[in-house]
């Protein structure tokens, strides 16, 4: 079975001369432990369609399953099996690293004594271990968003969405999480948004790429490539998006 | 339920860790309160002249004072997480809107109380006997959810930058209005009117009231303020629902 499944789906904002359609009849599936990239210049619909798929926003038409689970009409049991990481770094700033991973942990159905476990199982994943007690508006930002990647892996999502993941690390923390993304799809299925190109050829089995709410191709690195007619993949993305300058 | 208590604990964790919270949430009311009976003492027979001064009605608008800073702390609570995206987190969770409401309002509960019982032990420390303490604390404690559905709504109603200085204008609102200051029949008049058709007068009056044991009083202000409460707690509900659209 697909880990999630997205049709037709289409997503308008505004009113009369105004209605502008930010997705506009969007369908992909990402397979169960694959790293789907979705690539796309800003306002192609990256995070629009984002929001439809982790049920933030209601499509106005067609439709989207998690495992086979409706997130309009089976919500809560496709919200159970997924799980979020934002672009912000979304942490709560008077919470200590361990309570922000315990907190996230049993908002999502643990006990309090297996969220503890959880959270020190992560802490030795992400290597956080010796910030746990610390607050975590005080953590670097590199930190914080090691941070807030691991709220999104505690649960042990079958299906996660890293919106920018890296936007603004440097060169080894990057790196870094680029090791805990791999890690993480042996186990669950992981949507990458990400404006580093050489990030998604690296880490992802499928891309697509969204212009202008649609999805012009999807394929891996090499197959975009080819369709496009490039040696690298910056050129294919730029052509395929229709961004390409002469 | 027990993914709100969960939500109510991180946000007891907020409150009391914030030092906004102690230092506009009870030290500024309870500086005002002390301020205020030091100049009362200080006068000596002229502090009849000022009876709204006096620990039996001064005690009651400081809690509503001090109630008005609730509004500020939930709605800050509430409009930081929507603009860190930190509730776009929760809201992709299994976590439902009854879940956000109830941890919301639960997760400042405890710092009104703290805050309701050291202004009425403080004004004890001043002077105020009476045997109708405990009803009026219950009553201010009760009054603290008229201004913590408040803070619902503001927060999310209201973007960040815009929720500090709209909860402070309620703040300012609510400790004028309230009649905390100078007494409204005195004024009387459209002011005094326009004062007893909001909330915060009757807040005020209900607790007064009850400290010196006007029971017969009491009926009318009891109920403005429990169906302001009800008619914000459901605009509220209705306002945080649209805002979880917008996380």
């Amino acid at each position: 079975m697909d880990a999630l499944v997205a049709e037709n789906l289409v997503k308008a904002f505004g009113r009369g001369d105004k209605r502008k359609v930010a997705v506009d009849g969007v369908s992909f599936a990402v397979h169960d432990g694959e790293v789907f990239g979705l690539l796309g210049m800003n306002g192609a619909g990256k995070s629009t369609t984002i929001k439809m798929c982790t049920g933030l926003l209601s499509p106005d038409g067609g439709s989207v399953s998690v495992f086979g689970h409706d997130t309009v009409n089976d919500c809560a049991a496709a919200k159970s099996l997924l799980n979020v990481s934002p672009q912000e770094t979304a942490v709560a700033g008077a919470l200590t690293v361990r309570e922000n991973l315990e907190l996230i942990a049993e908002v999502y159905g643990a006990g309090r004594s297996e969220a503890r476990e959880k959270a020190s199982a992560m802490m030795n994943r992400l290597k956080l271990e010796d910030r746990a007690n610390d607050g975590a508006k005080k953590l670097s930002g590199g930190l914080m968003r090691r941070l807030s990647i691991g709220m999104a892996l505690i649960t042990s999502p079958r299906l996660v969405f890293l919106d920018e993941p890296t936007l603004g690390l440097d060169v080894v923390a990057r790196r870094e999480l680029w090791r805990y993304i791999r890690e993480t799809s042996e186990h669950s299925a992981v949507v990458l948004t990400t404006h580093y190109l050489e990030e998604a050829e690296a880490l992802c089995g499928r891309i697509a790429i969204m212009a202008h709410g649609k999805i012009v191709a999807v394929g891996s690195a090499d197959e975009l490539k080819a369709r496009a007619g490039t040696d690298s993949f910056e050129d294919a993305f730029l052509k395929l998006s229709g961004e390409e300058t002469a | 339920m027990k993914r709100a208590f969960v939500f109510a604990r991180r946000n007891i964790k907020e409150t009391l860790r914030s030092p906004v919270s102690w230092g506009f949430g009870l030290i500024l009311p309870i500086a005002i309160f002390v301020i205020m009976q030091i100049i009362v003492k200080s006068i000596g027979a002229a502090a009849s002249q000022v009876p709204m001064f006096m620990a039996e009605r001064f005690t009651g608008g400081v809690a509503i004072f001090g109630g008005s800073f609730l509004t500020m702390l939930t709605a800050m609570n509430i409009s930081g997480d929507r603009a860190k995206s930190f509730l776009s987190r929760l809201v992709a969770s299994p976590m439902t809107s009854a879940d956000f409401i109830i941890g919301y309002m639960l997760g400042i509960l405890p710092f009104a109380v703290v805050q309701n019982v050291v202004v009425f032990a403080t004004a004890m420390c001043f002077g105020l006997v009476t045997v109708n303490i405990i009803p009026a604390l219950l009553f201010a404690m009760l009054f603290s959810l008229l201004f913590i559905a408040t803070g619902v709504l503001l927060g999310s109603a209201l973007p960040d930058k815009s929720t500090p200085p709209v909860c402070s204008a309620v703040v300012q609102v609510a400790a004028l209005l309230s009649g905390m200051w100078f007494g409204l029949d005195m004024i009387g008049g459209g002011f005094a009117v326009f004062c007893r058709v909001l909330p915060f007068a009757h807040c005020y009056d209900a607790i007064r009231y009850t400290l010196v044991g006007e029971w017969e009083k009491l009926w009318l202000p009891i109920v403005v303020v429990i169906a302001y409460t009800i008619v914000l707690f459901v605009l509220a509900v209705v306002m945080f629902g649209r805002s979880k659209k917008r996380a």
